[in-house]
């Protein structure tokens, strides 16, 4: 059974690819796109995804905000954050508003499949570098 | 002169002061003479009285004998009534006979009849005389003998005293008496032996004052009346003494009076001397001192008179013996002055030549045929000549001066000229010139000793010269800052404040008049500050100068204007005085006041900037390296399944290289504008990048914020975060510090950020800070810190780190 997925990002080329990279893999089905936060809202509405794949930073409504609020409507649909920013504020506020996982841009080849997997394996996921980057800075 | 008179009238005063003595010992010895006479006097009226007194008494003791021998004969015999009457009367006429003016001698029977009586009496009845008496002997068996007053005799008419006795009868009892009477005549033939002088008198009364008896008899002298009773009698006899000495004066004379009462009869006696008889003697001797005495005053005026001729003809003769004296004084000090100021000349001519000070140099004028002078010889110069001069003295004297210094006559002074004109004219002279030969100033004394010579005394003042010129030279460049432009000076009393100077530039300033400033105005007057002035003063007391970069002046229009001063402290006249150098920067202030706009906005326009290259980085470049990356990987898993070999590997290389640009652009975008200060305020800002700053630096960074701290203004927090960043780098580049602390509180309305290393600090006012980015990066910091409406401050210290406060009160 695949997993059903809506990307949220503002940036039309972002949805694109991610789209590509994650239907190239296995078990993966990307139901919905939507440029901003209000719109994902709606999205996750209309479709009841899996899995939502949020960006941090959308128009009119900001990803941890859209996070909360699909969270607090749909308990069941998880939400991975993807985000530039590693800084423990972000992480901890995406974690506060419900984010299962949080997953840096640069790193999105390499992690959002193991990211969605774990967490629709009931786990959160945070990776390692992001992990080690936020214990370095912790000092 | 002079001591002539004196000795005149000493011996003036010496006769005076004699005469006066003698005079003075004259009286003294009278007066003293004449309290012993008064003392003899009474002496002599004592003895009287008490002569007078025996006298009678011994008289009245007779007749008491032969009483007593008659009461003894009544008393052993009793037996009278058997005697023959007429033998007891013979009896009784032999005892009268022998009694002193004894007038009878009677016996009476105890009712006072007389039974017997002597045979002389006559026949005056049978009773007694007298009963008084009689009464006391019979009342009083131990009564002695009674001496009546005195009684009128009524058969002699004579008056007598009666002097009784009592006998006992045979049974004891009383058994009469016998008496016999006394004329009181006998008593004036007894005073009559007595010498009381031609004046005097003895006076016997009764114990009633009644006069009895006077010697001399009562109206046989002028003047002496025995009838008045003395006033001093009744106080005496009621005082109940019995004798007294006193003086009274009556019938013109004074007298001493003795009084006596007498122990055996009720008489008194008075003896009263005059002082006419008892002073006789004292006036004689008063007549012959006082004829002493005048001889003794005439002799001296007489004296006096001759030795006061003598003395001022002695006068005349040595009045002209002084005048020669006081002139051959006169001469004789003169001389010795003069020897004196010759010696002393000499004296000063000598040290003078020998002093090594001044070079002194002795010449004779030589003139042409016309008696101009056109050169002069050096006759002696003295050791510090050569010294001064410089040329040695074998080689001046003796010589022209135009042989010693060639040219001298054509040099720019006319030196012959002016030593010819005292030498041949006389007087002197005095004045500096610039020697060219010796290339010396030199002050000139000269003159001349005797005619065609002169002597010039020159002292070397080219440094004195050098020195005015220098001070001349300080004063000028003095008077060149005074007059300046630009800085006001002002000068005044750091006691009172009181203005004494000011230059024109402070009056232009001010608008004052300088009059209105000198006449009594105040320094702080001039202040829009008046107690930061004030406090200025006491720091220049402490430091003695400073520096203020800003203060606010009033002008006399009221308008407040900034200035920059500089002050200091110093003496002046005795009093204690402070110069500010007052520079009007108003156009400065100005010019800074826009800066800091232009700075400012340069700040609003460069976060403007920053805002929108962050955007631009990740709006576009970093999702753009994001999807380069996704489709990099995409690519790399179809290649996998077809190639493999260098082109994946060079694929996974492009991966990461893509990974670190994105790291990269994420720095960039988080240093250039953090999102979370616009997403999470300015608390989460910090926090994020204290993380970042901690992993670039390897610095300890603790971050002291309250989670709930408060949204601010967004001018505030990105001013607060970008003073944070420059405050951290500023860290990192300079401090050598191994923890940084920042602080974000507010309490009321004080928000305060504070950072704080434990670098190695600085010192505030180091130049260098200015000119580097360091010294930049502050003056950014205090633009930000007061856009955003707060102070900024910097505290250092070498070696103990650095702080910076930023304060906003809302």
């Amino acid at each position: 059974m695949n997993v059903r997925i809506l990307v949220v990002d503002d940036h039309a080329m972002i949805r694109k690819v991610l789209r590509r990279h994650l239907e190239e893999q296995e078990g993966f089905q990307v139901v919905g796109e939507a440029g901003n936060g209000v719109e994902g809202v709606e999205q996750v509405r209309l479709l009841q995804p899996d899995l939502v794949l949020m960006d941090v930073s959308t128009p009119k409504m900001d990803g941890i905000e859209a996070t909360r609020r699909i969270r607090y409507e749909f308990p069941q649909v998880k939400v991975l954050i993807l985000s530039v920013y590693n800084t423990s504020d972000h992480l901890q506020r995406a974690v506060c508003a419900g984010a299962g996982g949080y997953v840096l841009k640069e790193l999105a080849a390499e992690e959002v499949g193991i990211a969605i997997r774990t967490i629709m394996g009931g786990c959160q996921f945070f990776g390692a570098e992001l992990v080690d980057h936020l214990q370095n800075a912790e000092g | 002169m002079i001591s002539i008179y004196r000795y005149r009238s000493l011996i003036v005063f010496g006769f005076a002061f004699c005469n006066l003595m003698v005079i003075v010992l004259a009286w003294h010895f009278l007066q003293e003479s004449r309290a012993q006479h008064e003392q003899y006097a009474e002496v002599v009226s004592q003895n009287l009285g008490k002569a007078i007194d025996e006298s009678i008494s011994a008289a009245i003791d007779k007749v008491d004998l032969s009483l007593r021998a008659l009461v003894d004969e009544l008393e052993e015999k009793p037996a009278w009534d058997g005697r023959d009457k007429d033998q007891i009367e013979a009896l009784l006429a032999s005892y009268q006979r022998r009694l002193p003016g004894g007038e009878l001698l009677e016996v009476t029977d105890r009712q006072c009849r007389v039974i017997y009586r002597s045979s002389s009496t006559g026949t005056r009845g049978s009773d007694c005389l007298g009963r008084d008496h009689f009464q006391v002997l019979r009342d009083h068996p131990d009564a002695g003998l009674q001496v009546s007053t005195p009684l009128v005799d009524p058969i002699s008419r004579h008056q007598v005293l009666v002097v009784a006795r009592r006998f006992r009868a045979p049974n004891g009892g009383f058994g009469g008496m016998v008496y016999s009477t006394m004329r009181v005549d006998h008593f004036n033939r007894l005073l009559a032996q007595f010498d009381f002088g031609a004046n005097g008198s003895i006076t016997l009364r009764s114990t009633d004052l009644k006069p009895l008896a006077q010697f001399p008899a009562s109206g046989t002298r002028q003047g002496q009346v025995a009838g008045p009773v003395p006033a001093e009698l009744p106080s005496l006899l009621r005082s109940g003494v019995r004798r007294a000495t006193y003086r009274t004066t009556g019938g013109g004379s004074e007298r001493i009076v003795t009084f006596h009462r007498l122990p055996v009869a009720p008489l008194l006696v008075t003896v009263s001397l005059a002082s006419e008889d008892y002073l006789e003697q004292w006036r004689n001797d008063m007549v012959i001192t006082g004829l002493l005495v005048g001889s003794f005053l005439l002799l001296s005026v007489v004296s006096a008179g001759a030795a006061f001729q003598s003395m001022s003809r002695i006068g005349r003769k040595n009045e002209k013996l002084f005048e020669v004296n006081e002139h051959l004084h006169q001469v004789i000090d003169e001389y010795q002055i003069l020897a004196e100021e010759l010696r002393e000349s000499e004296r000063r001519y000598s040290a003078l030549f020998a002093n090594r000070l001044n070079a002194i140099a002795h010449c004779r004028i030589i003139a042409n045929d016309q008696g101009q002078p056109v050169d002069f010889t050096v006759l002696s110069v003295n050791q510090a000549y050569e010294e001064i001069i410089g040329i040695r003295k074998r080689d001046v004297e003796g010589r022209n001066i135009s042989e010693i210094f060639p040219g001298f006559d054509s040099l720019g002074f006319d030196y012959i000229g002016v030593f010819g004109k005292i030498a041949q004219l006389g007087g002197e002279t005095q004045f500096e010139a610039f020697f060219e030969p010796t290339q010396q100033y030199l002050s000139i004394y000269a003159y001349s000793p005797q005619p065609d010579e002169f002597t010039t005394i020159i002292t070397d003042v080219t440094e004195r010269k050098k020195a005015d010129e220098a001070l001349r030279v300080s004063e000028s460049k003095f008077r060149i800052i005074f007059d300046n432009e630009v800085y006001g000076i002002i000068i005044f009393e750091m006691d009172t404040g009181r203005i004494i100077d000011v230059n024109r530039s402070l009056v232009r300033m001010y608008g004052y008049r300088r009059e209105e400033l000198l006449s009594g105005m105040l320094a702080f007057d001039l202040s829009a500050e008046r107690e930061a002035s004030e406090l200025l003063v006491q720091e220049v007391e402490k430091s003695s100068s400073t520096f203020v970069p800003l203060r606010y002046h009033r002008k006399k229009d009221g308008s407040v204007f900034p200035v920059e001063i500089v002050g200091g402290a110093y003496q002046w006249n005795g009093r204690r005085v402070m110069f500010k150098l007052v520079h009007d920067i108003s156009e400065r202030v100005k010019a800074e006041e826009g800066l800091k706009k232009y700075a400012q906005r340069l700040i609003v326009q460069e976060e403007d900037l920053r805002k929108e290259v962050s955007r631009e980085l990740h709006d576009d470049i970093g999702q753009e390296l994001t999807a380069l990356g996704l489709n990099l990987a995409y690519i790399g898993n179809l290649l996998a399944d077809r190639t493999g070999g260098d082109l994946c590997n060079t694929l996974e290389d492009s991966r990461q290289l893509t990974k670190e640009i994105s790291r990269t652009v994420r720095n960039l975008m988080v240093e250039l504008r953090p999102s979370q200060l616009e997403e999470y305020g300015l608390g989460g800002a910090i926090r994020s990048y204290a993380d970042q700053y901690r992993q670039r630096t390897g610095l300890e960074v603790l971050v002291d914020i309250d989670e709930n701290f408060p949204r601010l203004t967004p001018k505030q927090e990105i001013a607060l975060f970008r003073i944070t960043q420059e405050a951290l780098n500023n860290v990192a580049k300079y401090a050598l510090a191994t923890l940084v602390t920042i602080t974000l509180s507010q309490e009321g309305d004080l928000l305060q950020l504070c950072i704080t290393d434990d670098g190695q600090g600085f010192t505030p006012s180091d130049e260098s800070l200015q000119l580097t980015g360091s010294g930049w990066g502050l003056t950014i910091m205090r633009e930000r810190a007061e856009l955003a409406g707060g102070t900024f401050r910097l505290s250092s210290e070498s070696g103990m780190g650095t702080t910076v406060l930023i304060e906003i009160r809302e």
